[in-house]
């Protein structure tokens, strides 16, 4: 197999769009456009489908489809990358919202968790059909793999006294 | 340090007991330094969790050892459940210390507190000359409340991962 000079058949070099499946496009677009703030793109109404930017044309892409009318789901999972300051105000903006901020486990949360081992700080939500959606933001903190998924409150106990949220 | 409160009473032959905490109990507040420098405030600091509080004998003591270590490797289910773990001890920083990164602990570790100031807050046991804290543990509920306590007057007898887990799950499943 011919592979690059680094070692790669191609340089995939970021992850570049994702998408969902949905049951009621028209809802999506209002979710996904309205609430969530994505700039709507592109939709495809033969294909039951809209695209969706994140920040400005060709940065990062969000596509949802309409599924069938199935009663079994099979959701997805998406994670968008935000500052530290916005996911650690998710919560409440979430719930000015009138949407449940969770934590890793799914239990209703006032406080974003952390990965110990990225680290990275993160609050998740759900879409309205019921795809888990994550805002997420790397800490410059060192990585504490032992510390394992905590709230950020917990992060904050175990770590040095100088520690900030940056 | 501990703050004493009005748990303590002098017992008719001059020494200080302390009543053991009771289920449904607030647990009383304790100021604690842990390992890394946070002083944590037992238990609103942790308010909204549910918590297990370990007192250990010191990092000398094998089965505090195990019992530490054991809840370190539990810290993914323990974390599923919801579940804080905060332990200390009358071991200074650098004992304390070493055994974080010896057991690779990632729960706080309180450092240095005084014997005494402790059971006379908690009704823990010290050991002879209060050179130590005797393995004590607590469950407490997401309000800071008492759901079980563990008296040992010795080394063994103490809380443990699984058994903290189960409870808390028969406990959340039972919430109103």
């Amino acid at each position: 197999m011919t592979t690059s000079p680094r070692g790669r058949l191609v340089d995939a070099r970021d992850l570049f769009e994702a998408h969902l499946t949905v049951t009621d496009l028209e809802r999506s677009i209002r979710f996904y456009r309205d609430v969530v703030g994505l700039t709507l793109a592109h939709v495809v109404d033969a294909r039951r489908a809209a695209f969706f930017w994140f920040g400005t044309p060709g940065n990062a892409m969000l596509g949802v489809w309409e599924a069938s009318s199935a009663p079994q789901r099979v959701t997805l999972h998406v994670a968008f990358r935000t500052s530290v300051a916005d996911v650690m105000a998710a919560p409440g903006a979430l719930r000015t919202a009138g949407i449940t901020p969770l934590d890793f486990d799914g239990r209703p949360t006032d406080q974003p968790v952390v990965f110990g081992w990225m680290p990275a700080a993160s609050v998740f939500f759900r879409d309205p059909d019921d795809n888990l959606l994550e805002y997420i933001a790397m800490l410059s903190h060192e990585p504490r793999p032992e510390v394992g998924v905590v709230p950020w409150r917990m992060w904050e106990l175990t770590a040095p006294s100088d520690l900030t949220a940056s | 340090m501990a703050h004493v409160g009005t748990h303590s009473a002098i017992g008719p032959d001059g020494v200080v007991t302390s009543p053991r905490l009771r289920n449904g109990d607030r647990f009383p507040d304790l100021q604690i330094t842990a390992v890394g420098g946070r002083t944590i405030t037992l238990p609103a600091d942790l308010a909204g969790s549910y918590v297990a509080v370990l007192f250990y004998r010191g990092s000398w003591c094998p089965y505090c050892n195990a019992q530490l270590a054991a809840f370190s490797r539990a810290r993914e289910l323990l974390a599923a459940t919801d579940i804080a773990v905060v332990a200390l001890s009358v071991d200074d920083e650098a004992t304390s210390r070493a055994l974080v990164d010896k057991l690779r602990i990632g729960f706080p570790i309180g450092y240095g507190v005084n014997a005494d100031d402790i059971a006379a807050t908690t009704g823990a046991y010290v050991a002879e000359g209060s050179s130590y804290l005797q393995s004590t543990g607590f469950v407490l509920d997401r309000d800071g409340r008492i759901l079980v306590a563990v008296y040992s007057s010795g080394a063994i007898g103490r809380l443990l991962p699984d058994d903290v887990v189960g409870l808390v799950k028969y406990v959340a499943a039972h919430e109103p």
